[in-house]
């Protein structure tokens, strides 16, 4: 069966038309999150302006290039999902919601010391998601050390 | 025609299919799951077309085939038969698959109850138990534990006694309905061995079976139930009335620690210790597989291995959202890569291996680790270069949109709750949310709704590899060539009728 998981990894990495049908559901996903992303990149634009650090990109240059950008991480993404789903482990996958007590079995703060985690933090907004796969000794799941979700996370008496 | 080799594969793209069902909606509650299977593989061949446009191969013809197909892979359409291991000790059944390669937890749990095991308790290694033990028959008394052990837990526990007899009469029922073809002299699975289980056959119903699962996970959209809730889906009288049979051994008591596991269990907070029972806790109340004689809806037997279970909020994290995937399977090498496989199937694992297992989950754990943070990386890098498209604006307070799409609400939403209005207001004076921080969070939030916790996009690849044909697509429709049945183009019939 382990042959047969390689094998299938194998083929999955060599089949072109996984990879024609990877490359095409990212693009697609791509272009969706330009259009749904594109108001905040423009509002972005605007702030670039007004601190004087435009790249004088036109509009479009910008949103190709997060198309082209995203279309990666997008493919990275289902390649690994689909791997996943070879290991024929339970998993999930985690986002801390805002307002969450930081939990630092499962969130890391988002380049963050260890002494900002001093006193009781909470979850501003997370930066990326974590990864929880189930522990075969006490079958439940458990966060993975090196996939917590990353976070932004905030003093409970500094919040305004 | 495709290899053997590529017949091989096939069988492991049948997990595609197999996946596709475990996302399938909830089923309506008056809906048995026989039913369900065929209705979720209905709404599949529904929505991606089947029935509808009949255009170039999608025939009816066709159609009733993969209709066909895909329902001779519901483990639960299947005369419930032990896998027998062929010359070189691998399984090529099904149940391979299933618990080798990803099948889905449904699924998985769907075949064991009609196996008559305990999908709570259940351990591959119990496959390759039942086989074992029919070369030591004595072994079956003890399952595979040490003898110090089942002697300590059968001297404090009559119940345990007990069970472990009925273990064996079981085991001999089971040897007797397989026609002794499970003394195979050339067995090596390559299986994680015995997890030492006993079964409960002669207890009576407990309900307290419901506290088995600690709801640590904030499962929040509909297709978390699918795979990890099953149980509490299920009413309970159907649950009960139909196949349980619980028992609460005082070992569940006392919540043990594992000392053998991951690092995963070693970061895990005191808060949840209360979950982390060891497997020898699992192990005393462990299922145990009845007798195979019963081929309709098998009664199975359940542990009850924490009773001390409480819904203590520090008990579970805190707030975090989490949608499970696929599946669970006691053989998880690290195959996330791609690259590399930690064991090869002629490598016997060692008996009693929980720590073994363990560090096969460790091995697992890590590359899964490496292949998040890979991720992350990836997704910094591509906000690098959007932003450098931009201007390099980093390290300034990043405004949102005052009028997003709803969409883009959503994201909001999700990045920074349904106040998020508000922190756009007052991010601004306080400066917490810098650009790159903003953007990236925005693309792992894409990232998490449509790519990560959804699925839709993995089901649509392989619907079309399926129909694509390609070498991918030739195998797995040549791993379903099943002749097509009349009642299924009958029943197939029907419901394009219906439609």
């Amino acid at each position: 069966m382990i042959e047969a998981q390689k094998a299938f990894s194998k083929l999955a990495q060599d089949d072109d038309s996984l990879q024609q049908q990877l490359n095409l559901e990212a693009a697609t996903l791509a272009k969706s999150a330009s259009a749904i992303i594109a108001p905040h990149l423009s509002a972005l634009s605007s702030s670039a302006k007004l601190f004087g650090l435009s790249s004088n990109n036109p509009e479009a240059d910008t949103l190709k290039v997060f198309e082209s950008e995203f279309a990666k991480v997008i493919q990275k993404t289902l390649h690994y999902r689909l791997q996943l789903l070879a290991t024929g482990c339970e998993y999930a996958f985690t986002w801390p919601s805002p307002d969450d007590v930081l939990d630092s079995g499962s969130m890391q703060i988002d380049g963050g010391r260890a002494e900002d985690t001093g006193g009781q933090s909470i979850v501003l907004f997370t930066v990326f998601s974590g990864l929880e796969i189930k522990s075969m000794s006490s079958n439940e799941m458990e966060a993975i050390p090196d996939a917590r979700a990353v976070v932004k996370v905030q003093r409970r008496e500094d919040r305004f | 025609m495709p290899t053997q080799e590529a017949r091989q594969d096939g069988k492991e793209l049948t997990l595609g299919i197999l996946f596709i069902l475990d996302n399938s909606p909830d089923p309506p509650e008056d809906m048995e799951w026989r039913e369900y299977s065929e209705w979720a593989i209905a709404e599949h061949l529904k929505r991606h077309s089947y029935y509808h446009h009949l255009k170039g191969k999608r025939t009816l013809a066709t159609v009733a085939k993969m209709r066909s197909r895909m329902l001779d892979m519901c483990p639960w359409n299947r005369k419930p038969t032990m896998p027998k291991p062929n010359r070189r000790g691998e399984f090529k059944d099904n149940v391979d698959v299933l618990f080798g390669c990803g099948g889905t937890d449904l699924l998985q749990k769907r075949f064991l109850e009609n196996q008559g095991y305990d999908r709570s308790t259940f351990s591959e290694s119990q496959l390759s138990k039942h086989v074992s033990e029919a070369e030591n028959p004595g072994d079956a008394k003890t399952d595979g534990r040490p003898e110090d052990e089942t002697s300590e837990e059968n001297s404090g526990n009559d119940t345990v006694a007990s069970n472990t007899n009925s273990l064996v009469v079981g085991e001999e029922q089971n040897r007797e309905n397989e026609g002794g073809a499970a003394a195979s002299p050339s067995i090596q699975p390559a299986l994680p061995s015995p997890s030492s289980q006993v079964g409960t056959p002669a207890q009576p119903p407990d309900n307290s079976h419901s506290a088995t699962r600690p709801n640590r996970i904030g499962n929040h959209e509909t297709r978390d139930q699918n795979g990890t809730t099953l149980d509490e889906q299920l009413p309970p009288s159907r649950d009960e009335g139909r196949r349980l049979r619980s028992s609460v051994g005082p070992q569940t008591q006392t919540p043990s620690t594992d000392n053998g596991t991951s690092s995963v269990n070693e970061k895990t907070n005191s808060a949840s210790s209360e979950t982390l029972l060891g497997p020898q806790n699992e192990s005393v109340l462990g299922a145990k597989r009845k007798p195979a004689q019963n081929h309709g809806p098998h009664k199975r037997q359940r542990q009850v291995n924490n009773t001390t279970h409480q819904d203590e909020p520090s008990g579970q994290k805190p707030g975090v959202h989490a949608t499970t995937q696929t599946e669970s399977s006691s053989k998880t090498p690290s195959m996330a890569n791609g690259t590399n496989g930690q064991e090869s199937p002629q490598t016997p694992i060692p008996s009693r291996d929980t720590h073994h297992k363990s560090q096969l989950a460790g091995l697992n754990l890590d590359q899964q680790g490496r292949n998040m943070k890979s991720l992350y990386s990836a997704i910094q890098q591509a906000t690098d270069a959007i932003l450098k498209s931009i201007g390099q604006i980093r390290n300034t307070p990043s405004p949102l949109h005052s009028e997003p799409s709803g969409a883009l609400e959503d994201l909001y939403a999700r990045c920074w709750g349904p106040q998020w209005e508000e922190v756009r207001v007052r991010q601004v004076g306080d400066h917490v949310f810098t650009t790159p921080q903003v953007t990236a969070s925005l693309l792992s939030a894409f990232l998490y709704e449509k790519v990560l916790t959804r699925g839709v996009r993995l089901e649509e690849v392989i619907s079309n590899l399926m129909e694509m044909g390609g070498s991918l697509g030739e195998a797995l429709l040549k791993e379903f060539d099943v002749s097509s049945r009349g009642e299924s183009d009958s029943t197939l019939l029907h419901i394009v009728t219906a439609d």
